[in-house]
Parts: C-alpha cells; structure tokens; sequence
C-alpha cells in the first residue's frame, strides 16, 4: 500500500490541465489495479474505480483535472496566443513558467506598455523560444494545453508547496482511502471527475452513472490564516480537516454535516467548518443528480489556490484522510 | 444546399417560437425520414436508417431558433416596448426594420435624428427603455389590432449574395446548420443516425438538454453558426475564426470541451480529404454541445461550426466554402465505423 505521499510523487509526473485528464486517469487507473480494485472510464474520461460492499452505495469525489493554458494561435514570430481553461486571479500568471503536455517550455509574458490594470488575457503570450510560426508550430499546435511548470517541495512544520495541490490532493485523499478501508459495508465509488475547474462538467455525468445513495467530495478550500484574511473565514491551516457546511454551488446535506462532525468528535480528529465562499465544488453537480443525492465534503486548508505555488499542511491531509475512513467504517451513523 | 439554407433563414423562430421552421423542416424530410417525432419541448427528433446499424447511437443536432425581440407592452400613443430573447447588441439594432408577430407586421426600432440630438447622447448606447418599436399606431388600441403582448419579432433583413462566395441572412445563426442536417437526411446513409432539431438554444441550450436525456446518444455532433472577427479591428487571434478558411472543428469554447478523439478523427478526414478547416482562437461562445455533452452518462461531443461575421445582428454574413466543408465533414463524420470513432 502506497503512503500518501507516494500517492502525491506519482500524481505529480503528470499534467491534466481541464479536458486533458488521459494521463492522470492512466496513473489512477494503475494505482486502483495494484489495489485489486475494479475501475472504468465514462464518456467524459471519469475514471471510476468501486470497492464491494453489501451496502448502500457511497460515492467519494475527488476531481483530477486543474485548471491551464490553451494554445489558440501562434502568431508569425513564434509567440503563442493562448486562453485559459478554469479561473484565475491575472497577478498569478506575470511572468510564470508553464509546460505543454508535450514538456515543451515557455513564459507566460504581456504585450509591453499595456497598464497593469488593462491587462487582459488576450493582450498576454507564451514564449516558447521560437523564432517563427513555423518553428512554434513544430513543437505545439493551437489547442494544445499547458500548465504551470513546478514541483512538489516540503516546507517547514510538514507544509508542502507545488502547483495543483488543488486537487491532488483531493485525488490523493480519496485513492488512498478507497484502496486502504478494511471494515466498511459500503459499497464505495470512487470517482475521478474531469473538468470540475471549467464548470462541475464531469461530476454531473459520474454521478448519474454511479447514482450513489450519499455522496462525499474531496477537494481544497481557501486558508484564512495569511496576513490580510482577518476577521474572514473559520477554516484555518493546520487545524485539521474541514468539513463542508455550503460552498457556491452547493448547502452540504445536514446528515453528511453530522455525521462528519460526530466522528470528528468521537475519534478526536482535529476539524473546522467550511464555508466557502467565492467558487463551487463538484458538489453542486452531485446533489442535483437525478432525483437528489444527500452530498457533503471534506476540505483540506490550502493557501494561494490557483497560484503556481500552493501551499497545505500534510497534517490536514492526514487528519482528512483520517475523518473519510472513520466514518465510512462507522457506517452506522450516515443516512 | 444553399438555396434550402436561404429557405430557412426567411423563416421566422425566435426561441421559444420556432413551429414555422418545424413545420418546413417537417414537410421537407417526411419522404426521406424513417420516424419523427415531437417531444415536449418542441424538438423534432428524426431518425433516418442507413446501409448498417449502429451499436452506439450517433445524434446530430442544429438549433431551428434564432435570436429576436419580444413585445412586452404597447404605449398609449401605439409604440411596442421590448426586450430581447436571447443575446442581441442593442448598438446593432437601431434603426432597423423589424417583422412582428405571426403576420409580421412592418415596424422600425426608431429614435430621435441627429439633428436632434447631443454630443454626449451620441457617445452613449440608449438603454432598451429609451427604445421602442415604430409600427405607424397613433393610438393603443389599434396597435392592439395588430400586435399582442408577448408577439416576438425578427429582424426583417433580405437575404444577398455578397462579392465573393459571400451570403448574407439574418438567421444563419443557425438555419445554417438546419440546413446541412437537411442535406444529410435527404441523402441516402451508411449508418442509422439522429437528426435533432432543437429550440431554444439561444437563451441557454435548453432544448437540447432533453432532446439528449431522449435520444440517449453515444456520439453527437452539434453544427452551428461561430463567431467570427476577421474585420479591421482585429489582428491575429483576436480574429477568432476566418471567413473561407474553413469549418471550425470543436475544440474548447465556454460551453464545452469537445470530446479529443472526435476532434483528432475530424482533422485526420479533413486533411485526408483536403477540406478547409481551423479552431476558434479564443475561448468563447457555447453551443448545443454544453447540454449535450454532460447528459445522462456523458456523450462523446464535437461540432462543425461556420465562421459567420456580425453574428446575432440583422446581417449575418458567411461564407459559402465554409458551409461545404461543414457538410463534407458531417457527412464523412457520419459515416465512420465504429471502430473509427471509438479509437
């Protein structure tokens, strides 16, 4: 059995910018077939792996895909147009280093004189070195994707930093907890989504595939711990895993809510409450689903989401990882 | 093709009101059409048999409604006040003729002359509220002979044949596709296919949402009418797509990212075959394919789309190669095995 940090170094030698996830699926896919676990991928390229259980059905979301760059034109000296495929705050990309899903390398850069405040997607470029069109065009092509070029590093006091944390670190809670729970009744789906970052697009179709009796998503929420954020939100790094109240597409199920708290309580796993506050979660497309779906989630604290370097605390990780096993194995208490 | 698509396009079907060009639609492929049918919405949904079966069934679907103006009260002096169903600039609509109602009565979106006018009112667009419908009442209730609450209106907007290869219509945007899917069934087919006729995508892709929840396709092909910014005040991507230089192939805009192997396939045939095509450089506009592709399990989703200038005003403008390398490669898209679609 991997260690979540094994999980993570395997999840980090690939890229899956939103609508380009084969890669990262083909990983997950290889992880849930170590595990002796049953997978498949649907029309959209969720991949779904299911543990056994006489149960009812439960359904841990985790989406795979991050938000990244798309080549649209590549103009007659080389530079590449592109635009971006999720949200992001423009500061972030000045002058960052991304890669194509082909490693081909460049800089985002912006046209010069444009004031900082006029600065739009489409006045910034990507710089891949060529010298011309014809020499950009043989190493990518417009609609080609790229993302943020970085590592996964340690900090101190068990912090980690790397791009795409969110949500990798959501896919790494949930591949670890589906391959290592032992007594649970459930009968368990794991579903990898796509395109969660341009719009919850993968998630509607999983969910409907599943149609699970309870759902329970693992993603990332904002840490309001940095200079700044005082007096804004409750859910704070390092203090544990926090568990979803509402976010901008959904209200979290009242008995998801408790049940996540209780065991918390009774298994003494240090949580928060999480409202969120600006953005969504697959969430909202899994509590619509069909006649309804009771969903909830667990959220790790991460600092400057969406930056080319976020920051989490490996405790919360664990501490979440901790809290979906326990309740999960205490399947008494859900529904 | 193009004489059925200039057919269409002097139709009238604002969403939501689209039983004229249904019932054209309808007329035209009942020789050739294995089954049509209606659903609630107002989709028509026509399957037509070819040479084979398919195992996973294919959908290809257009949008028969367009983009327009409904009447949503009439002055005491006899001038309609309206507000747009679906996205309509309101600098483009000015002093335009429009057609309202089911008997289309003649009016002009009018205002004051220049003459008439400041410096500063020019430099600014007038609010809807500031704009009204001219159909020459005097009083209310002989505009009320004539045009009743909630009446939509189009743009009454000739079709031409512009310089080189051009046409110009008011609802390509997108009889266009109708057209094509026309083609398609008036033709004789390798495989069994889907042809949806949908409503009310342009106020947010709702008829193809349970037209797809019906047919329950595994592949769909959505054909549409695309923005396009090749006039003077673009340079390079901001152009978006260009005129003549070929069918747009899906490949991400804000409704949809299309399915990656779909797209592969079609710019394999369309290399193979040496037809024209391109993507939009810019991550904009949706279409059908943002309902389609998310419906029930998930549907393997592309589009062709016909680069079309000035979209959603009363003069849309295209070219007439474009349409036929649309249609080259829906045909040729239709007619893969398979094999071929799912590699």
């Amino acid at each position: 059995m991997l260690s979540i940090k094994e999980i993570l170094d395997r999840l980090y030698k690939v890229k899956s910018p939103a609508g380009f996830e084969g890669d990262i699926a083909k990983v997950i896919s290889a992880i849930a077939k170590e595990n002796n676990l049953e997978y498949r991928t649907d029309a959209m390229g969720n991949v779904i792996v299911h543990r056994k259980g006489a149960g009812k059905k439960c359904l841990i979301d985790a989406h795979m895909d991050t938000i990244g760059f798309l080549a649209t034109y590549i103009d007659e000296k080389g530079f590449v147009r592109f635009d971006t495929l999720g949200g992001f705050d423009l500061p972030d990309i000045h002058h960052v280093t991304v890669e194509f899903l082909n490693g081909t390398c460049g800089v985002i850069s912006y046209e010069q004189k444009t004031d900082f405040k006029d600065r739009k997607v489409s006045s910034m470029f990507i710089d891949i070195g060529a010298k011309s069109e014809a020499e950009a065009k043989e190493l990518i092509l417009p609609g080609d994707a790229a993302v943020y070029a970085g590592e996964l590093r340690e900090l101190s006091n068990g912090k980690i930093s790397a791009p795409y944390l969110d949500n990798r670190i959501g896919v790494a809670v949930a591949l670890f907890v589906i391959c290592s729970l032992k007594d649970c009744e459930y009968d368990v789906y794991a579903a990898f989504t796509v395109q969660e970052e341009v719009g919850l697009r993968g998630a509607k179709t999983a969910a409907y595939g599943i149609d699970a009796d309870f759902a329970i998503v693992v993603d990332v929420t904002d840490s309001c711990d940095t200079p700044g954020f005082d007096g804004f939100g409750e859910v704070k790094m390092s203090d544990g895993a926090a568990i979803k109240i509402m976010d901008k597409a959904a209200i979290a199920h009242p008995a998801i809510v408790s049940a996540l708290c209780e065991t918390a309580e009774h298994e003494k796993i240090k949580y928060t409450r999480d409202i969120i506050t600006i953005g969504g979660t697959d969430a909202g497309s899994i509590h619509t689903s069909r006649s309804g779906v009771p969903t909830g989630g667990i959220s790790v604290p991460v600092r400057y989401i969406h930056s080319p370097c976020e920051v989490a605390d490996m405790a919360d990780i664990e501490a979440s990882v901790k809290l979906l096993v326990k309740t999960l194995e205490n399947h008494a208490v859900i529904i | 093709m193009i004489e059925t698509i200039k057919e269409l396009c002097n139709l009238k079907g604002t969403s939501g009101w689209e039983v004229a060009v249904r019932e054209y639609i309808k007329k035209r492929i009942k020789p050739f059409a294995t089954e049509i049918r209606e659903d609630i919405m107002g989709n028509l949904i026509v399957f037509k048999k070819g040479q084979k079966r398919r195992n996973n069934p294919f959908m290809v679907c257009a949008h028969m409604d367009e983009v327009g103006l409904i009447i949503k009260d009439i002055t005491e002096e006899g001038y309609l006040s309206f507000d747009f169903a679906g996205g309509v600039d309101r600098r483009v609509i000015i002093g335009k003729r429009v057609l309202v109602g089911e008997k289309g009565i003649p009016g002009i979106i009018g205002m004051k002359a220049v003459h008439l006018t400041t410096k500063e009112e020019r430099k600014k667009t007038p609010k809807l509220s500031e704009l009204c419908i001219d159909i020459g009442c005097e009083k209310k209730a002989a505009a009320e002979k004539l045009v009743s609450l909630g009446d939509y209106a189009v743009f009454d907007s000739p079709i031409r044949e512009l310089g080189e290869n051009k046409i110009k219509a008011r609802a390509l945007d997108d009889r266009f596709g109708c057209g094509v899917m026309l083609k398609l069934i008036e033709s004789e087919l390798s495989y069994d296919t889907f042809f949806v006729f949908t409503v009310q995508e342009e106020v947010g892709c709702r008829g193809a949402e349970i037209a797809a929840f019906g047919v329950k396709p595994d592949f769909a092909l959505v054909l549409e009418a695309t923005t396009a910014a090749d006039i003077p005040v673009s340079e390079g991507s901001n152009k978006v797509c260009v005129l003549g230089k070929g069918a747009v192939i899906g490949c991400v805009d804000g409704g949809a990212i299309y399915d990656k192997r779909l797209f592969a396939l079609l710019r394999g045939i369309a290399e193979e075959k040496g037809v024209s095509w391109q993507i939009k450089t810019r991550v904009a506009g949706a279409t059908d394919a943002r309902s389609i592709h998310v419906s029930r399990k998930g549907v393997r989703t592309t589009s062709l789309s016909l680069p079309t200038r000035y979209i959603h005003s009363p003069s849309c403008v295209a070219d007439i190669r474009d349409m036929e390398s649309v249609f080259t490669l829906a045909r040729e898209l239709i007619s893969c095995e398979e094999e071929k679609l799912n590699a």
